[in-house]
């Protein structure tokens, strides 16, 4: 992780004064090999979007619920 | 409440796909106060997938909002970004030994994280590491319960039903169905939701003789009691002596 990417990390989790950062977790990526510095930078720009942007609220699977017991009967 | 007791109070739905709004409103009845904001972001999910950051906002007259930023990869398919959602918002739950909170232990995790499957090291990635990992298995069991695979692992092993039908009935990604309906996922399970089985407290509050507090902590498995007292000592910006006291002996 280059001093530029760390620098940007820390300004993006820990230079705001009105907040504190108390957890932080990831979801690796897909791809085989990932750099620190890609993931550093995906991390400031989600940062980023949400101070500019709306929530979008939780997924919604679309799907009517089923009861396994039932559907398993029917089978 | 811990995310081992989240998953036994699932264990019993067998109404599927349990939906993400539903994991949320579960864990706001705990009594977790905690705002919870769901993001899309523009990242590719081949570098990062989801995270979470979890904030203290204080106010002027000293008291502390705590918002929980769920952030998902706009581009992640449905099944993937429930998963992902559910995985990063049970991050909440974890105790003060789990969180990465400072600029050291963030850039740590994330050397960590970037890391491919065949070079994982569970034994000395460290906690904050493996925690993170082990979330994504442990939101797989919140949104597959156990009753469900109860009623289906029958016809699956008939070949009556296959697991596509079983991922669009669940609403998971294939890869994740694959491994709930094996032969090893009873012994996950029962791994996952043993601390809950457990009956030694979490946390204990007692009083000296002159009233003030002594706090007693039971200590993650292979740490060493005294450092990692001292390590929550200067996060909480404790005062007073810290004494390690083995099990065998307060537990008795």
């Amino acid at each position: 992780m280059s001093t530029l990417e760390k620098d940007g990390l820390e300004a993006c989790l820990f230079s705001r004064p009105d907040k504190k950062l108390i957890n932080i977790k990831f979801m690796r990526g897909t791809a085989k090999i990932i750099e620190a510095g890609d993931l550093c930078a995906a991390v400031s720009t989600m940062i980023d979007q949400r101070d500019h942007g709306t929530p979008s609220g939780p997924s919604r699977s679309g799907k009517t619920p089923t009861d396994v017991r039932n559907w398993v009967a029917g089978l | 409440m811990s995310v081992f007791s989240l998953i036994q109070k699932f264990d019993t739905r067998r109404m599927v796909p349990i939906e993400v709004e539903e994991v949320a409103d579960f864990i706001r009845g705990l009594g977790v106060k905690d705002e919870i904001y769901f993001w899309d972001a523009e990242i590719s999910p081949a570098t990062l997938q989801a995270a979470i950051t979890h904030w203290e906002y204080p106010d002027d007259k000293g008291n502390t909002t705590t918002v929980a930023d769920i952030h998902t990869s706009r581009d992640l398919p449905p099944y993937e970004k429930r998963l992902a959602e559910v995985k990063e918002m049970l991050h909440i739950l974890d105790p003060e030994h789990y969180r990465v909170n400072t600029i050291e232990n963030v850039r740590s995790l994330i050397e960590k994280i970037v890391l491919p499957q065949e070079l994982v090291d569970w034994q000395n990635d460290g906690i904050h590491a493996n925690s993170d990992r082990a979330a994504t298995i442990h939101a797989v069991a919140v949104l597959f319960p156990w009753e469900t695979r109860e009623h289906l692992i029958a016809p699956f092993k008939a070949g009556k039903i296959t697991l596509t039908d079983i991922a669009d009935l669940v609403a998971l990604p294939v890869e994740y169905v694959v491994v709930v309906m094996s032969d090893f996922w009873p012994t996950y399970h029962d791994a996952m939701i043993a601390p809950q089985k457990m009956r030694y407290p979490d946390k204990v509050i007692t009083l000296k003789a002159d009233h003030s507090a002594i706090e007693v902590y039971s200590v993650p498995l292979g740490d060493d009691p005294y450092t990692y007292a001292r390590k929550m000592h200067e996060r909480n910006n404790m005062r007073g002596p810290i004494a390690s006291i083995p099990h065998s002996v307060w537990g008795a």
